[in-house]
């Protein structure tokens, strides 16, 4: 049995228990969690992450015909794309207001200081194994990148969220004295 | 164009924008974006905050 593998798994598993449990408390409430003009911005946001994607794969694509051999392994490249959209989903949605909803914002389990601590620790443990794959140089075997390289690509995405949110919070607390 | 005057009327109530936000039921930000100008509420919108601050679609919305 490879602990290796089990293990992350379980954990995985604990944590969307513990976060279905959270959800199902009182308070929460999916219905009215997004209002209309954060719905319209969030249905920008998805277009500009698919345009994201898009493009990205197209720029591969005319990257990969003119390189002599593959520069990343089979599925990496189509990880790191999907991540960039998640990327701009996340940061469009996180400066336009249409992330966090309207209930989440103040309570509950979408309050930002809980979101970002999570995030916060997301980053740290991606963060620490990015930097093991480093010293032990496993990100670029060969010349091609390898899977080792997605615990680098997910501390940059999570901390690029938590920077935003950040940004967003200190210019809201600066709109919020100013009304 | 701003919409000076469901400002007005909401600084006539003595409300923040985080009060009739929360009165209407959309967030902070969208009461703000409806002042500013940036955001032209649906009409549903409209009348609800015509009813929390006691005025008419014609008193706030038009110009």
């Amino acid at each position: 049995m490879n602990f290796e593998v089990l293990i992350p798994v379980i954990l995985i598993f604990l944590i969307i228990i513990v976060f279905l449990i959270l959800a199902s408390k009182k308070g929460y409430s999916s219905k009215d969690q997004y209002d209309e003009r954060q719905l319209m911005l969030r249905t920008n946001a998805y277009k500009y992450s698919a345009m994201t994607m898009l493009l990205c794969a197209v720029l591969y694509f005319v990257i990969t015909q003119f390189a002599e051999r593959p520069f990343t392994e089979d599925g990496v490249s189509v990880l790191l794309i999907a991540l960039a959209g998640v990327a701009v989903f996340a940061i469009y949605s996180i400066f336009t207001d249409s992330f966090f909803g309207i209930s989440g914002r103040r309570n509950g389990i979408g309050r930002p200081v809980v979101y970002c601590a999570v995030l916060a620790v997301i980053v740290i443990g991606n963060g620490i194994g990015a930097v093991r794959m480093f010293q032990e140089h496993m990100l670029i075997q060969n010349g091609v990148l390898t899977h080792n390289v997605m615990n680098l690509a997910l501390a940059i995405l999570f901390l690029l969220i938590l920077i935003s949110i950040g940004v967003k919070y200190l210019i809201d607390k600066r709109e919020d004295e100013e009304a | 164009m701003k919409n000076l005057k469901l400002k007005a009327a909401r600084a006539a109530m003595d409300m923040s924008q985080q009060l009739l936000a929360d009165a209407v039921g959309v967030s902070r930000q969208t009461i703000n974006a409806i002042e500013k100008g940036d955001y032209n509420p649906s009409i549903n919108l409209c009348i609800a905050i015509c009813k929390v601050l006691g005025k008419t679609l014609d008193e706030l919305f038009w110009e």
